[in-house]
């Protein structure tokens, strides 16, 4: 087989295959334990910390996801409230969000909590806001490029309160491992044992 | 011997094999019977390629001596799959 740019030269033999035996799955849970968006029009960029469990050791790795999207939200302005009379709500560009559940999830039972590094995606396409945890989310991610790599797709993936107008959005990235349980400590680092950061 | 963390049924020409693959300590494959047109063993890796236009993620057997032995869709595999690959 030779390549060629984008141009793949196919001059390969061709057989059959056919999965007899995949990975045994076991169960994770992933919880989004901040977020912070901000925008600029319907551009947005969204920073989030997230945890991912292995429910059977207990052990959990902390992720960063960043990325880049676009939202759109209610507009801030003047509202009539009765007896009030008009009050001014302001347009915030961004959102806050508060700590959530977890959420189940299952992927290959030979992957650990730090085997989740991948391009990644979260899609909302609605977006209650104003301090409540009424959303709808659907959070997408490919993970382990350099394993057998895993998808993992939480439809109806859950957060904490939003602190923001109404809005809804979409942004794609990456989610990139800030902390990992299995790493092993620095020589002399001191500190807590078995914390590590890459 | 580390336990397979999947297994593929490969035929070319009416002439089948089990192809096992294993993880620890470090990535590698072999097949549970000898055929005459696939290796007996090496190790795998998966990889992500990207050109000017698209990105996308390819899996890739090589034998005893890193030489490309095939090349898979990428993962992820499910119990059922079949596609064709390229050797």
């Amino acid at each position: 087989m030779k390549h060629w740019w984008i141009v793949q030269l196919d001059s390969g033999e061709y057989f059959d295959v056919e999965v007899t035996q995949g990975p045994v799955d076991k169960k994770f849970q992933i919880q989004e334990t901040a977020d912070l968006t901000g925008s600029v029009g319907v551009a947005q960029a969204e920073g989030a910390y997230l945890k991912i469990l292995d429910v059977e050791s207990n052990k959990y790795a902390r992720y960063l996801y960043y990325a880049a999207g676009f939202g759109v939200s209610v507009p801030g302005g003047k509202v009539k409230v009765p007896k009030v009379g008009e009050v001014k709500v302001p347009g915030v560009p961004g959102s806050g969000t508060t700590s959530g559940p977890w959420n189940d999830f299952t992927a290959p039972g030979f992957l650990g909590p730090g085997d989740f590094e991948g391009n990644a995606t979260i899609q909302t396409p609605a977006n209650v806001g104003l301090g409540t945890s009424y959303s709808y989310n659907i959070f997408d991610l490919h993970a382990t490029p350099d394993k057998f790599a895993v998808d993992v797709h939480i439809d109806g993936f859950s957060t904490g309160h939003t602190f923001s107008m109404p809005s809804s959005g979409f942004t794609s990235g990456h989610l990139k491992l800030m902390y990992d349980p299995s790493a092993e400590p620095a020589p002399f680092a001191g500190g807590r044992g078995g914390r590590a950061m890459r | 011997m580390a336990s397979p963390i999947a297994k593929f049924k490969i035929t070319k020409g009416g002439e089948d094999a089990v192809l096992v693959f294993t993880l620890d300590p470090v990535p590698r494959w072999y097949l549970e019977a000898a055929v005459s047109w696939f290796p007996s063993n090496g190790s795998w890796y998966s990889f992500h390629n990207q050109n000017r236009i698209a990105g996308w993620n390819q899996f890739r057997l090589t034998d005893s001596g890193r030489n490309c032995v095939a090349e898979f869709r990428a993962p992820p595999y499910h119990v059922g799959d079949k596609f064709q690959a390229r050797l």
